[in-house]
C-alpha cells in the first residue's frame, strides 16, 4: 500500500472511531446502558472481488450469525451490515431480561433475540451511515433494519452478491453492561458514493 | 381519494397498535382508539399536550433524544422491549404490557411530525418464557 493510500485510510479510521464514538453514546443514552465500543481495524475493499469467501470474515466466529441490516437512499446510496456473533446477542439478551442460567441450553433464536439485534442495529447503523452523509453533506434517507441468522458460508455468498459495491469494512468491539461482543460492520456503497467519501477524505488529506 | 381523507381518522382508530403523531414542539395532534383503550386517556385530552405530559415515560432521557434524533436528522428508530420497560402507564388489566416502539417523521405541506407506534408483544414474551420454562422442565432430569 502506498503512502497516499495509508494516510487515506488513517483519516477514514479516525472519521469512523467518531462516528462509532457517537454511536456508543447515543446507544448508551436510548438503552439506559453503559456502552464502550471500539474499532480495531478499518479496511477499503474496490475491487469487485470482496474476497468474503478468503475468510476476511467473519474471523471472529464459527457458529451462527445475527446481521442487521439498513438500506440508504437519496444523496447517498448503499447498504450497511451489522453482524455479530449470534450467541454474543443471546448472551446479552439473558442479562437484559435477567434470565441467568436457567435457559442456558435453549439454541433457539426467538423474536427477542430478533428485536434486540434490529434495536442495537438501528442505532449503530444510522449513527455511522447518518455521521458520514453529515460529513458529505448529502441527504439521506434510511430504511429499519431487517435481521436475519446466517452461517459463515451463507454469509459469504449474501456478501458477495454485492459485486458492483465499494464496501467499507470495521471491525468493533462492543461492551454493553460488561458483556464481550465481537463483530463488524460492512458498509457497501455505490461507485458515485464511495467517490464522493474517497473526494472529501483527500480534501482532508489537503489541509493537514 | 376523498374516501380516503375523510376516513383518514376511522382507518387509524382501526389499527390494532398505538399511533400517536406529535408535532415539531412534541405536541400530540393524533391519538388513535388503541391508546385510549390502553391508557384510559381521551383523544380529547390528550391532543395539544405534551407528550410527556399525557406519557411520562417519554420524558426519559434516552426516548426523548431518540424522538429529536428522529425529528432532526430523518433517522427512524425501533426501541425493543428488552431494552425498554413498558411505554405506556396502562389500566390495570395491562399490568404485564410488553411493547416495541417505533419513532418515524413525515412532512405534510412543509411542516414535520413525528409518528409514533406502539406494538403490543406481549403476547410473544409470555410464549417465549413459556416455551423456556418447558424446555427446562424437558431438561431438568439430565441436569441432575
Amino acid at each position: 500500500m502506498n503512502n497516499s493510500m495509508s494516510m487515506k485510510e488513517d483519516i477514514l479510521k479516525e472519521i469512523m472511531n467518531i462516528y462509532i464514538g457517537q454511536a456508543a453514546s447515543l446507544l448508551s443514552e436510548v438503552i439506559d446502558k453503559k456502552v464502550e465500543l471500539s474499532i480495531p481495524n478499518v479496511e477499503i475493499f474496490n475491487d469487485k472481488d470482496f474476497a468474503l469467501a478468503n475468510g476476511k470474515i467473519p474471523k471472529f466466529s464459527n457458529g451462527l450469525l445475527m446481521i442487521s441490516r439498513i438500506s440508504f437512499e437519496n444523496e447517498l446510496n448503499g447498504r450497511a451490515d451489522l453482524i455479530f456473533p449470534a450467541e454474543h446477542i443471546k448472551k446479552l439478551v439473558s442479562l437484559c431480561t435477567g434470565e441467568d442460567q436457567l435457559y442456558e441450553g435453549v439454541q433457539e433464536f426467538t423474536d427477542i433475540d430478533f428485536d434486540v439485534m434490529k434495536e442495537l442495529g438501528n442505532i449503530i447503523l444510522n449513527s455511522v451511515v447518518g455521521g458520514i452523509s453529515n460529513l458529505l453533506d448529502m441527504k439521506v434517507d434510511y430504511t429499519l433494519p431487517e435481521v436475519k441468522i446466517f452461517d459463515t458460508i451463507e454469509i459469504e455468498k449474501e456478501l458477495n452478491e454485492d459485486k458492483d459495491a465499494y464496501i467499507l469494512l470495521l471491525f468493533v468491539t462492543f461492551k454493553i453492561e460488561g458483556t464481550k461482543i465481537d463483530g463488524a460492520l460492512i458498509i457497501s456503497f455505490t461507485v458515485e458514493s464511495m467517490y464522493d467519501l474517497m473526494g472529501k477524505i483527500q480534501e482532508i488529506e489537503k489541509e493537514l | 381519494m376523498v374516501i380516503l381523507e375523510k376516513g383518514f381518522k376511522q382507518i387509524i382508530d382501526e389499527i390494532d397498535e398505538g399511533i400517536v403523531i406529535l408535532d415539531k414542539d412534541l405536541n400530540i395532534v393524533l391519538w388513535n382508539r388503541y391508546m385510549k383503550n390502553m391508557t384510559n386517556i381521551e383523544e380529547c385530552d390528550a391532543l395539544g399536550k405534551k407528550i410527556y405530559s399525557v406519557l411520562p415515560k417519554f420524558e426519559e432521557e434516552g426516548i426523548m433524544k431518540a424522538l429529536k434524533h428522529s425529528f432532526n436528522y430523518n433517522q427512524k428508530f425501533f426501541l425493543s422491549s428488552v431494552f425498554h420497560d413498558k411505554f405506556i402507564e396502562p389500566i390495570d388489566d395491562h399490568e404485564n404490557l410488553r411493547q416495541n416502539m417505533k419513532i418515524k417523521t413525515l412532512t405534510i405541506d412543509g411542516d414535520k411530525y413525528i409518528i409514533i407506534e406502539l406494538i403490543d408483544v406481549t403476547a410473544q414474551h409470555l410464549r417465549i418464557n413459556q416455551l423456556k420454562d418447558y424446555i427446562y422442565k424437558l431438561e431438568k432430569p439430565r441436569r441432575i
